[in-house]
């Protein structure tokens, strides 16, 4: 069902009131399949976390190339993700 | 529609949208991996290339193990390109890992987020070998790049992954591609996935 508000939202988008993770994510997909300019609300976020992630690493692994490697690779060892 | 996000144009996803720093990020390391491998863009990146609103630290690539020659090439170009390997910093040190298809990842210089993972792929693991071998295209703006059928990245999440973020990534797909997904594909590729179980 179409609403004057917004025609392209079906009927269980609109009475839906969202209550876990995986309902927010059903809304928005279908809110952003019919409206790109949502993609940019996404662009922010995206880069946002990026950009939080660059610092911590950078401030964590401080130092020339060769130190920032190192430090890198404790760490990764440290966490599993190198073996 | 003239505020949709995308459409399929010549069995190309056109995605209206513009370039991330994660897509840009993506680009650089395919337009130095593009000269030596093919190559599949495959989870969650997927998922958020289409709108899926969700961090991400790594971009995961399925790649058919190189010959040690060719790997050499393509490491030395990364490098030059201004990536470097968490695994090691020369090929004695990075290429066992492989050999024995062991996943090795790609950074920036003085970066370790966002990276790339590459997971090397061959014949005899079935379900990767097959959406390899059948890609999907996709472009946002300039940015052209191949991802799996969007029916087998759907199924592959939702039979072998199974994580909660990966039926999240599953229900954002079914949701925003509903206009163009084919019951038939679903249908090929259930038993597919299911056999590499």
């Amino acid at each position: 069902m179409k609403t004057a508000l917004n025609p392209t939202l079906n009927q269980k988008s609109i009475s839906m009131k969202p209550i876990s993770d995986i309902d927010y994510v059903e809304l928005y997909a279908e809110k952003m399949k019919h409206d790109k300019s949502i993609f940019k609300q996404q662009k922010e976020l995206i880069e946002a976390q990026l950009n939080s992630s660059s610092d911590l690493s950078k401030k964590m692994f401080s130092g020339n190339f060769k130190l920032f490697k190192s430090k890198a690779r404790e760490y990764l060892r440290a966490v599993g993700v190198l073996k | 529609m003239a505020n949709k996000a995308y459409k399929l144009e010549k069995d190309v996803i056109v995605i209206y949208r513009d370039l991330t720093k994660l897509d840009l990020f993506l680009r650089d390391f395919l337009s130095i991996l593009k000269q030596f491998s093919d190559y599949l863009v495959v989870s969650g990146f997927v998922s958020i290339a289409t709108g899926r609103v969700r961090g991400t630290e790594d971009i995961d690539l399925l790649v058919p193990v190189p010959d040690k020659n060719k790997f050499e090439r393509l490491f030395n170009e990364l490098e030059r390109g201004g990536f470097w390997c968490y695994q090691g910093d020369n090929i004695k040190e990075v290429y066992p890992y492989v050999q024995n298809m062991q996943n090795i990842r790609f950074a920036r210089k003085n970066e370790m987020f966002p990276n790339i993972e590459m997971v090397f792929i061959n014949e005899h693991k079935k379900a990767q070998y097959f959406e390899f071998t059948h890609p999907q295209k996709i472009k946002i703006r300039d940015f052209e790049f191949k991802i799996p059928p969007i029916e087998f990245e759907i199924l592959y999440k939702e039979i072998i992954l199974r994580g909660k973020k990966d039926i999240a990534d599953a229900k954002h797909l079914r949701i925003f591609f509903s206009d163009i997904l084919d019951e038939k594909k679903f249908k090929e590729y259930k038993p597919i996935i299911e056999g590499s179980k």
